[in-house]
């Protein structure tokens, strides 16, 4: 027999926004915004439930957001804040299954499938367990959708919003499906469902329904991707990275599928939002060198290297361009993987004519080994190694980017949303 | 609207299993009592810790720093004052 799973997505309603309710409770119930910088030309972090009405939402440019809700409160962010908050989350869901996934510092995929016969309960009265715990012990509201698959609990997340709990297991999934529109699957962005209308495909049932010769005629390889989403299929495992520490609560549990046990990180990826969009090249190689640095300090942290390197830029007016490369020998260097990434990058964005200007940076590394599990056998690589070990421990002790590569001054000077080192952190006493 | 303050303050507190909670400082000449301690997160650099606490009297709200390897406090910003 087939064990049903039990896949809950919790999602932090308003994250940054709560987050800082917590820290000033007299922003309760009023329209607010989030921002890096309220003084810089800043984009919207997130926006309050209270905002929403007047149009606000993430991503918006904070003068727009102004103009359309004038009464809006708007409060510079902390990221620490939100880190320790999502830290404090993350040992919360660890009381209640062995099987958690923080895929963002407001939400995590819990696996509840071996947990329901050890509190004798179904998976939605745990997931209002969690969302009082959490509400009552931190003071953060907090939705979960639960389904079969973390395909369909991210979904129900998004439709239970905001303080819900909602549960849809296997069998009605097709119903489901017959009332969502297909832009509400998680991976169907605008130009995907832009894309999809002239197949006829209204409902995340229409594309189910969709012949796959058809998807892979329009789409390539994503051709089967696309047909699962719509049949609602989803294989992806629950991923604890690193795990609680200490012994299990759940010792011996029983585990619903092999598929489901915990597997290795799959990409390690930074990207950052400039603060001002540019056509610079200085600034935008200055970024990427920056982010190819973070990736690679990550990579070693995980004592892991990677062998594909993915860039993705994003331009002033919108448009998202990815490429990837692969390279022989796994890396966890980052000049190594700026100088891949570089090269991807100027195939995405060529000189002649004049480039767009760039909003968006980011790089990620998959395809993930151990990092040492072929030591480095030239001396230019060992000495590489060496380095990198020598720079992480000289961080480690005195801070993260205590010692960094002069590369990436242009880009910190130019300005950073989200700083490689908070800026309560720099000690100037 | 929150000023960023970034002054050092003399301060007292009660460190209680694990906790700390700020009970007054004093700014500029002037002791504050903080009425309620409203969040308290914690930022590791290296080998220095540092804990913030956002914190409120009766009219305004500040955000406190203790540096645990300076001893120090700071009052890092506030609001209305």
């Amino acid at each position: 027999m087939r064990i049903e799973h039990s896949i809950a997505l919790l999602d932090a309603d308003a994250f940054f926004v709560a987050c800082e309710r917590v820290a000033d409770p007299r922003l309760g119930g009023r329209p607010a915004v989030v921002v890096a910088d309220a003084k810089r030309r800043s984009v919207v972090l997130a926006a309050s439930y209270e905002a929403r009405p007047f149009g606000v939402k993430t991503g918006m440019v904070l003068h727009e957001a102004r103009r359309a809700c004038p009464t809006l409160t708007v409060v510079e962010s902390h990221p620490a804040l939100y880190l320790h908050l999502s830290s404090e989350i993350e040992k919360i869901l660890w009381d209640f299954t062995d099987r958690v996934e923080m895929s963002s510092v407001d939400e995590a995929y819990l696996d509840l499938t071996g947990v329901l016969s050890y509190f004798h309960a179904d998976a939605v009265t745990i997931g209002r367990r969690i969302q009082a715990r959490i509400t009552q012990d931190l003071g953060l509201p907090v939705t979960l959708g639960i389904g079969p698959n973390k395909l369909i609990a991210k979904l129900l997340a998004d439709l239970a919003k905001p303080e819900g709990v909602r549960e849809v297991r296997a069998p009605d999934v097709a119903a489901l499906f017959e009332q969502t529109p297909v832009e509400k699957l998680c991976g169907i962005g605008s130009r995907m469902q832009a894309a999809l209308a002239p197949l006829g495909v209204k409902t995340a049932a229409d594309l189910g329904r969709l012949p796959v010769e058809v998807l892979l005629d329009r789409f390539g390889v994503i051709g089967w991707t696309l047909k699962h989403m719509g049949q609602g299929i989803d294989h992806s495992p629950v991923r604890s990275i690193g795990g609680r520490p200490g012994p299990t609560r759940f010792p011996g549990r029983y585990v619903a599928d092999e598929t489901v046990i915990p597997d290795e990180v799959k990409s390690i990826g930074h990207a950052h939002t400039l603060q001002t969009d540019t056509a610079d090249p200085g600034i935008v190689h200055s970024f990427l060198f920056l982010l190819s640095e973070k990736v690679a300090a990550r990579l070693r942290r995980h004592d892991l290297a990677g062998r594909v390197i993915h860039v993705t830029i994003r331009t002033a007016d919108f448009d998202t361009l990815g490429k990837q490369r692969k390279i022989s020998i796994p890396t966890s260097n980052g000049p190594e993987i700026y100088g891949v990434a570089r090269g991807i990058l100027n195939e995405l964005w060529r000189p002649n004519p004049p480039p767009p200007a760039i909003r968006l940076v980011g790089v990620s590394v998959s395809y993930l080994s151990p990092r040492n599990a072929q030591p480095p056998l030239l001396p230019a690589e060992r000495r590489r190694s060496d380095l990198d070990d020598l720079v992480d421990r000289i961080n480690s002790r005195h801070g993260r980017g205590a010692i960094r590569p002069a590369a990436q001054l242009p880009a910190e000077k130019f300005g950073i949303l989200t700083p490689p080192i908070p800026p309560h952190q720099h000690d100037s006493r | 609207m929150v000023t960023n303050v970034g002054e050092r303050v003399s301060a007292a507190a009660v460190f209680h299993r694990g906790r700390i909670y700020p009970k007054w400082f004093v700014w500029r000449g002037r002791k504050i009592d903080v009425r309620e301690t409203n969040s308290a997160w914690r930022v590791q650099d290296g080998l220095t810790v540092r804990w913030y606490f956002s914190v409120s009297n009766d009219a305004s709200r500040f955000e406190l720093s203790f540096d645990s390897s300076r001893l120090s406090w700071t009052l890092e910003a506030s609001d209305g004052e």
